[in-house]
């Protein structure tokens, strides 16, 4: 815990000095318009640095008297077998599209994490892209990153989600079943 | 009594069929987003608030989301105690002391006795609050209308201030999150000069940093890596709730009338100052025992002590609204979402709201006494239904949830490079939760950067640089030294200690206990 604290300070006081660095660049000082724009992140910027400094000293003063360790031994593995996959999730839908990337995620997950039968994770995750889907493409009218072939999908699920309306209307008068 | 009045109209506003609609929509998925790890109240309104963009274009429309929005607050309030008493795991912080009585309550056999008292409770602790609120709200926005920028700087420093000198963690650790908090903010765009911040010669910071982006990584993705951590397995314990069950305990209620009465009192004063809602349950907790005549069996499965935090908890939770609606200081991370949704739909929080949108404050506050009895059958209604959710296992969840927070970060500005913030964020959000630094100030300073600078600039301006300005008049000058005493006091406290503590010349080292 305490190493941890410490590289967490010493990155407050980099951060710090960098933002308080940009606006002394920027005019920190008062202008004919009042204060400048770097005259309040100025002095924020010294303060997360001061702030800094004494987490950092009270860390190492802290690991003085109990060498501690910030993810227990053997817990470091499942936080990067979420961490790693979210990774390539983020990077796969800024490259492919959300829907695919979701499907693939999901069922990958399922299956090396959670060690569910290839089948469950795939219909979990295709259902969970489809309902996705259908939500935002459709309902909310909010598109999300997609490719070629998510397009094809959505004018399918557009097209069916005409249908189930046109049968509600026929059905029961002409409310929206929205 | 001209409040009565406009509560009736407020009502004629909420009450409409699409607006009670929307309030069962939200309070069931608040219930879901309670329940589920990785998602709370703060990144579940988060999450759903870009949906309400086109509904915040009308008056009507503004007062049907915000109902919607805070639909999900309430039932992320009873949610909590679901997971607490069944599972013995807190689904948010301020249910942790209900784990204390609930989850004994729940292996003696006794969870839906247990249920309809947090239930139950968690209801009138809020009522409490709204009636509060319906009377108090007014007149301390009348008084907040005197306000000018140094007031209003005062009441934001004195806000900041509080969550640094009276949180439970690290001082220190408080302001750094609290100033990272507003560094983040001043990123972009300045209000006042129009030029560009801390943005590096990045094109994609040249808009800022959204409060909504970070709070969907820091409380979301953060808190699926902590789960992921500490391995989740949920065992949790069978819930049947029938009538029956439910009307036999609201017989025994009315035998703890002053524990419920004594709770509502610290809920909604706790929930007044920001971060209340935690406090105030661990406080309930404590009071209820010691006012109790047997205060060891509490810890063993006494209805009281599942009864105290969680009606303070919702009374905090509710009284926060009153400081967010009238002086725009959300008092908790999820009121700062709130706040931020109502910037989003071009309102301005604050006295001016009970000035200018009249139908809209008392639509909300009229919405709050509708929700939180609506919220109530819902919640009695669906509780083995959440319980089967529950069971549902942590590898289908957590990637669930790891999508659903990349599609609201996405759908924040449709903009590819905020997913990639929130995975940031995510990270951020683990490692300072491993390290203690509070969430909340942050995201709270983040929300509220732009305004503070603003209010302060303004205040240097009239004053031509004094500083003598945040002590120019009695209000903003008791606000300023208020807040500065609250900021020190850890200071204070602790060279109260380190005396006391030198006179017992005891040199042990305390274990660090993680809250």
């Amino acid at each position: 815990m305490a190493t941890m604290d410490i590289v967490v300070a010493a990155l407050l006081i980099a951060i710090g000095l960098v933002v308080a660095w940009d606006s002394y660049r920027l005019g920190s000082g008062w202008g004919s318009e009042g204060p400048r724009a770097g005259y309040f992140p100025l002095r924020l910027g010294l303060l997360l640095a001061g702030c800094g400094a004494i987490i950092l000293g009270q860390a190492v003063w802290k690991r003085k008297l109990l060498g501690e360790r910030f993810v227990e031994e053997g817990k470091m593995r499942p936080v990067l077998t979420v961490a790693l996959p979210t990774v390539a999730y983020v990077a796969l839908t800024a490259w492919q599209g959300i829907y695919g990337a979701s499907a693939l995620f999901i069922a990958g997950f399922m299956i090396f994490v959670g060690r569910f039968p290839w089948w469950k994770a795939l219909v979990t995750a295709l259902t969970t892209s489809l309902i996705l889907l259908w939500m935002f493409e459709v309902v909310f009218q909010t598109p999300l990153p997609k490719n070629a072939a998510d397009d094809w999908v959505a004018a399918r699920v557009q097209t069916a989600d005409q249908a189930v309306r046109n049968a509600f209307r026929n059905l029961f008068g002409s409310k929206d079943p929205r | 009594m001209e409040e009565i009045s406009l509560l009736f109209a407020g009502f004629k506003t909420a009450l409409t069929g699409y607006n009670v609609w929307l309030m069962m929509v939200g309070i069931t998925v608040g219930v879901l987003v309670g329940v589920l790890p990785g998602l709370g109240g703060p990144n579940g309104v988060a999450i759903l608030l870009p949906l309400t963009f086109s509904m915040g274009q009308t008056t009507e429309g503004q007062t049907s989301a915000i109902i919607l929005l805070s639909c999900i607050y309430w039932g992320a309030l009873f949610g909590g105690a679901i997971t607490s008493i069944l599972f013995n795991i807190p689904g948010e912080a301020w249910s942790v002391a209900t784990t204390f009585d609930g989850h004994p309550l729940a292996r003696q056999g006794r969870a839906g006795e247990a249920l309809t008292a947090a239930f139950t409770g968690s209801f009138l602790g809020a009522f409490f609050s709204v009636v509060m609120i319906t009377f108090a709200a007014p007149w301390v926005a009348k008084f907040a209308l005197r306000f000018g920028p140094p007031e209003k700087f005062a009441v934001y420093l004195l806000t900041f201030a509080s969550f640094v000198g009276v949180g439970r963690g690290s001082p220190v650790k408080a302001l750094a999150a609290t100033v990272l908090g507003f560094i983040l903010a001043a990123v972009g765009m300045d209000t006042v000069t129009a030029q560009l911040r801390l943005t590096f010669g990045s094109t994609h910071l040249l808009g800022g940093i959204d409060f909504l982006v970070a709070v969907i990584g820091l409380f979301g993705l953060g808190e699926i890596f902590l789960s992921m951590e500490e391995g989740l397995a949920f065992r949790g314990q069978a819930a049947k709730i029938d009538l029956r069950v439910v009307l036999k305990t609201w017989a025994k209620l009315p035998k703890y009338w002053f524990t419920v009465l004594q709770s509502c009192l610290v809920g909604a004063w706790m929930g007044v100052k920001p971060g209340g809602a935690v406090a105030a349950s661990f406080m309930a907790y404590g009071i209820a025992k010691r006012t109790s005549k047997n205060p060891d069996e509490f810890g063993t499965g006494r209805l009281e002590g599942v009864i105290a935090p969680e009606t303070a908890a919702h009374a905090a939770g509710t009284s926060a609204l009153l400081p967010m609606m009238t002086l725009g200081i959300p008092g908790s991370a999820t009121a700062a979402v709130l706040l931020g949704g109502l910037m989003m739909w071009g309102l301005q929080p604050g006295p001016m709201l009970f000035v200018e949108k009249k139908e809209f404050v008392w639509g909300l506050i009229a919405s709050m006494y509708l929700s939180n009895f609506a919220g109530l059958i819902v919640v009695l209604a669906t509780v083995p239904l959440f319980a089967a959710i529950l069971r549902v296992p942590f590898s289908i969840v957590a990637p669930i949830i790891v999508v659903v927070s990349a599609v609201g970060a996405y759908t924040v500005h449709s903009n590819m490079f905020d997913v990639w913030l929130m995975l940031g964020f995510g990270v951020v959000g683990y490692i300072f939760k491993k390290l203690e630094y509070p969430l909340a100030p942050m995201v709270l300073a983040l929300v509220l950067g732009d305004a503070t600078e603003d209010a302060f600039r303004q205040s240097m301006l009239g004053s031509r640089g004094s500083i003598g300005v945040f002590w120019g008049n009695g209000l903003a000058g008791t606000l300023t030294t208020g807040a500065i005493v609250l900021a020190l006091w850890p200071l204070i406290g602790n060279a109260i200690g380190w005396r006391k503590r030198r006179r017992l010349q005891t040199s042990k080292t305390s274990p660090i206990t993680r809250a």
